[in-house]
């Protein structure tokens, strides 16, 4: 489904990704973790097209990603971005409908299954009820999941989430990411999801890929890869990992002040721990938006 | 209701109120006339229609139709240009401050229009210099600002803008040096540059008509893109537009008509700024309904204050982009304001 190999990006003077080279079969639901400015959002958008590479290739559906057609693509993937949609003055069931886009003439009109689709989804996400509404009377956190209804509505066998959680509180996270696993194993669809938090990831994902400093630091099985050494190695700080009591998947637990031996970013200003490593956190999360 | 019959139902009704705005400005003016004769003497000019014995003399006749008529197509062809580069230029820079005349297309038009002028040029190649010379330099400007702003093969809405605003006060430098330098042109050139549809004929309006009607499918072709451009640039590029294509195809559709527009009528502001606007907030975002509307209601505004303009302070006139600015701008401010408070509704 996805085949990447020796995949470089440079900007800057600086390589945001480094020779990047995996292979994700269809039908599984793939996390993408690491710490800021690993190179995570660049992957996807590079995955998904948008993004230009200097080296390498990236493979979807067995045929190069720059010579896909974009219309033609968007009916295979879609992806969910990290920010909700805009406030616009469309309404729930318009936005949603934009999904069908690829498949539509000018007026939007030739599209009979499209639509039972779209009100399919809004059913079940939940958004029936607020269909009329207009975008610009929802909270951040219901246009998310009006985002991820346009992202359904486009029917497509691969879905890319970009921090899809990022903005959203435990509640809504665990609804959209229920959502996501649902349909994903329901259809027999692939997603590939760069996620923060790493608990979430070990409890949705059937494998990771770990980046740091935009190389492959590992990846496998979420039990395989959410180890005290590598996360000491790729996030810099040293967790107590216990089996979750329900599933057995690997959780983690912080230890407030005890960064791990290996440094990151912003370490250098002083390792010591919650105040300092935050502004590490901020400066590398600038560093992040300013290459994308 | 489904698409297209809103379209035909709204366009239907904008196109009624064109009409009859256009058989209130042929009848107002220094010779009144009622409304009943103009419409009489324009039936008249249909074949098959215009039975009935004239009833009015030959000169009122012409009045109508060759010293007013031409004006007021003239006015709406001018209105329907604005309103549609308009429409373009909202949609794709997704910025409500975006006009026919963001990326430096009147600067650059009234320079060249200015350069003839000073040196008193104005028929060096018959009577089409002064539009042809506004023409070339507007699209040249236009290009100017997009090589500016380009960078690796992309063009960012912001550096767009900005790069716009720095030539228009670039060149708008230059058109206040030569209006300083000059001596007796100096009423020629601010006049041209203040906008006005006096002492001009119906091979005016025939010029720009070709550009009008070419434009008009070619930005309506993108009007879906734009709806999704509306959610921002990679949601659309997520769903399969072209972005960048879309950009550079809409905005220089755009660009051509503006320029066909300004050639013949100078710098009238605030049309494409305010009717768009207005459209959105009539019928909302939807772009496959605000770029045809945005063409009539163009033409709707521009022929109402072109009317205002030759009859408010009859016998002078008031140049039609100064009338334009005096009501548009008050108006959008109260747009302005209006969104504000909504916005601050939906905060809460």
């Amino acid at each position: 489904m996805i085949e990447a190999s020796g995949l470089s990006i440079a900007a800057g003077g600086r390589r945001i990704l480094d020779n990047i080279t995996f292979r994700l079969e269809s039908g599984g639901l793939y996390g993408v973790i690491g710490p800021n400015g690993a190179g995570k959002s660049t992957l996807l958008a590079a995955i998904s097209g948008v993004r230009r590479f200097d080296e390498g290739s990236v493979r979807l559906f067995g045929r190069s990603v720059a010579s896909w057609p974009r219309r033609a693509l968007a009916r295979r993937l879609a992806v969910l971005q990290q920010e909700p949609l805009p406030r616009t003055a469309f309404t729930v069931r318009e936005v949603v409908l934009m999904g069908r886009y690829p498949y539509q003439n000018w007026f939007g009109g030739s599209d009979g299954e499209g639509e039972a689709l779209v009100e399919r989804v809004l059913e079940t996400l939940g958004l029936k009820e607020h269909a009329g509404r207009r975008l610009d009377t929802l909270s951040g956190g219901e246009r998310q999941r009006v985002a991820l209804a346009k992202a359904m509505a486009q029917d497509p066998e691969l879905l890319l989430l970009d921090e899809p959680t990022t903005y959203l509180d435990i509640g809504y996270q665990i609804h959209l990411l229920d959502l996501v696993r649902e349909w994903q194993r329901s259809g027999g669809r692939t997603v590939v999801a760069v996620l923060h938090d790493l608990n979430l990831a070990a409890q949705y994902c059937d494998r990771l890929l770990v980046l740091r400093e935009g190389r492959l630091a590992a990846e496998g099985p979420p039990a395989a890869v959410l180890t005290p050494e590598t996360i000491r190695r790729v996030f810099g700080v040293e967790p107590v990992v216990l089996p979750h009591p329900a599933s057995g998947v690997p959780q983690l637990l912080l230890q407030p002040g005890v960064a791990g031996a290996t440094g990151r970013n912003g370490d250098a200003t002083g390792g010591k721990g919650g105040a300092t490593d935050t502004t590490g956190q901020i400066a590398s999360q600038q560093a992040e938006m300013a290459t994308q | 209701m489904k698409l297209p019959l809103r379209i035909a139902t709204w366009s239907g009704a904008a196109l009624l109120l064109l009409a009859l705005s256009v058989v209130w400005s042929l009848s107002v003016g220094s010779a009144g006339m009622p409304v009943a004769r103009v419409w009489s003497i324009l039936m008249h000019q249909l074949p098959f229609i215009g039975s009935a014995e004239p009833d009015w003399t030959p000169m009122e006749e012409a009045i109508i139709m060759q010293v007013r008529l031409s004006r007021v197509v003239l006015a709406m062809l001018v209105g329907a240009c604005l309103g549609m580069a308009g429409a373009g230029f909202q949609g794709v820079l997704r910025n409500p401050l975006a006009d026919p005349f963001t990326l430096g297309v009147a600067s650059g038009s009234s320079v060249g229009a200015a350069l003839v002028m000073t040196f008193g040029l104005q028929t060096a190649i018959g009577m089409w210099t002064v539009p042809a010379a506004a023409f070339l330099s507007g699209l040249l400007t236009v290009l100017a600002v997009f090589l500016l702003a380009r960078s690796n093969g992309q063009m960012a809405v912001e550096t767009l803008i900005l790069s716009g605003i720095i030539m228009q006060a670039f060149l708008g430098a230059f058109v206040s040096l030569m209006i300083s330098m000059s001596e007796d042109e100096v009423n020629q050139i601010l006049y041209w540059v203040l906008g006005s549809l006096s002492k001009r004929t119906w091979d005016h309006a025939l010029l720009i008509l070709p550009l009008a009607i070419a434009g008009l499918p070619v930005i309506a072709a993108f009007a879906s893109a734009m709806n999704l451009m509306a959610l921002g640039e990679r949601h659309a590029a997520h769903l399969g537009v072209h972005v960048e294509r879309t950009k550079l195809i809409v905005l220089l559709a755009s660009t051509l008509v503006t320029a066909a527009a300004v050639s013949v009528s100078g710098v009238i502001g605030f049309v494409g700024l305010v009717v768009p606007h207005l459209i959105r907030l009539i019928v909302g975002p939807d772009y496959r309904l605000i770029v045809p509307l945005s063409v009539i209601g163009g033409g709707i505004y521009v022929v109402w204050a072109d009317t205002l303009a030759r009859t408010a302070l009859s016998p002078k006139e008031i140049p039609l982009g100064v009338l334009t600015a005096l009501v548009g701008a008050p108006f959008f401010a109260w747009l302005l304001k209006r969104r504000k408070a909504g916005l601050g509704r939906e905060d809460a």
